[in-house]
């Protein structure tokens, strides 16, 4: 049972790696939305902090030579490389925009994403899509991302991602996992605060 | 009235299909030929009379429209765009162009027979694929339109034009005010194609190309309640 609800705020109201929401032709319900919104954002937020308590922040494996690799695409590996490339400031967004947006279109295509894609065809090469560090890890480099260039299309993937991460709230597993799901979820909701105040939008 | 000889439509009933074929009778531009799946489209939403009179009737069922534009067409049943069928009832037609109201992606049997005419809601490059409208009202605080023939590639086929519209306060963007902009570029276009006699296409530029995935609510709400407070400072309130 998903232990957050609100009305108003369908989108995380079931597990949704098992059953994708597609958000096609979602309606318009006015401020109020944006508040159901948050309310539920900063519940699910509590709940993993909860579950944070006590733990020590899992160090992040990272190896920006995997980006080079000839063989497999490891996505948890190469998400940790482009989580390192983001912290550099003389990093170009060209190193990293060819291989995120891959994994940002499988996302938004098939509202999965596979531990490994064969090189050649960008087909899945393994079984596994319930890894949800995998997704955690997604998601954080989408915001890095957007806040290096305001490119909405990172954003638009992250908040599609959070809501299946926070619809899995109490599956996330591995406390890595549930590390990477709150990171995610804060700079999200921070993000979209900052979105809101630039345009003058109060709810 | 203008009948353009060289041009059919093909029409899956929609709220574009809707507004398309209201916005060429109103401009008196005549497809030679339409081709229209028999489909019933029930609107989602209720529009007052004067949005009907000031964008499009969304009640009018395409049917009508082509009646009262005295339009030949044939009536068929059709899963999607690339139903056999469809392609059957264009291929010894003598127009080369169709104008495209939807029907999903199009494959290469039929745009190796025909060139289709796609309105896109976003200017190319730079806004390619789905929804972009919202983000391009979060980013320019405009949306943009761009005429294109569909290729294999999603929205990289070559452009015949492009034109960028303020937002409109108060009007649902998906049910009116998306198909009624496309409608308004799309008469624009044949505008431009009646009295250059032609098209004249040219492609994309490679560079600086996004493609955007259908809008999260959220974004979606931001830019919506963008566009109507765009609207009360453009009304002094």
């Amino acid at each position: 049972m998903i232990p957050c609800e609100e009305p108003g705020y369908e989108y995380s109201s079931a597990d949704r790696l098992k059953h994708p929401h597609r958000y096609t032709f979602s309606r318009y319900m006015g401020p109020g939305f944006i508040r159901a919104y948050i309310r539920l954002r900063e519940c699910f937020l509590d709940v993993l902090e909860e579950r944070l308590h006590g733990h020590s922040i899992p160090k992040l494996e990272r190896n920006e030579a995997v980006l080079y690799d000839k063989g497999d695409i490891d996505v948890k590996k190469t998400l940790y490389a482009l989580l390192s490339l983001l912290e550099s400031h003389d990093v170009q967004d060209s190193a990293i925009k060819p291989t995120l947006d891959l994994l940002v279109h499988k996302y938004e295509v098939s509202k999965r994403v596979y531990l490994k894609y064969c090189r050649d065809n960008k087909k899945p090469c393994s079984d596994v899509y319930d890894d949800m560090e995998i997704y955690g890890l997604l998601s954080l480099v989408c915001l890095f991302f957007y806040k290096r260039n305001r490119n909405l299309k990172y954003l638009n993937c992250s908040l599609k991602i959070n809501d299946m991460l926070s619809s899995r709230v109490d599956r996330l597993g591995e406390i890595s996992a549930v590390h990477l799901a709150y990171s995610a979820l804060r700079e999200e909701l921070s993000i979209i605060s900052s979105v809101l105040d630039d345009e003058g939008i109060v709810v | 009235m203008t009948t353009l000889q060289d041009v059919g439509i093909i029409v899956f009933p929609s709220p574009r299909a809707r507004a398309y074929l209201q916005a060429l009778m109103k401009a008196e531009y005549h497809p030679a030929y339409a081709v229209l799946v028999d489909r019933v489209y029930e609107p989602e939403i209720k529009v007052s009379d004067s949005i009907k009179k000031s964008f499009f009737d969304i009640e009018r069922t395409e049917k009508e429209t082509l009646r009262k534009m005295g339009v030949e067409y044939a009536s068929l049943n059709a899963k999607d765009i690339n139903d056999k069928s469809i392609y059957d009832a264009i291929k010894d037609c003598p127009q080369r162009m169709f104008i495209y109201t939807g029907g999903g992606i199009v494959g290469n049997k039929l745009l190796s027979l025909k060139k289709l005419i796609h309105i896109h809601p976003g200017i190319v490059p730079a806004y390619r694929g789905s929804t972009c409208f919202y983000y391009s009202i979060i980013k320019e605080g405009t949306i943009g339109m761009s005429a294109m023939f569909l290729s294999e590639d999603i929205d990289e086929g070559s452009v015949l034009g492009g034109r960028i519209y303020d937002v409109i306060e108060g009007v649902d963007i998906d049910y009116i005010l998306d198909p009624y902009l496309r409608s308004q570029f799309l008469v624009e276009v044949l505008t431009s194609y009646v009295d250059e006699n032609g098209f004249n296409p040219t492609m994309q530029s490679p560079n600086g190309g996004e493609t955007y995935y259908i809008i999260h609510p959220v974004l979606k709400h931001i830019a919506i309640l963008k566009a109507n407070l765009r609207g009360c400072r453009n009304n002094g309130r």
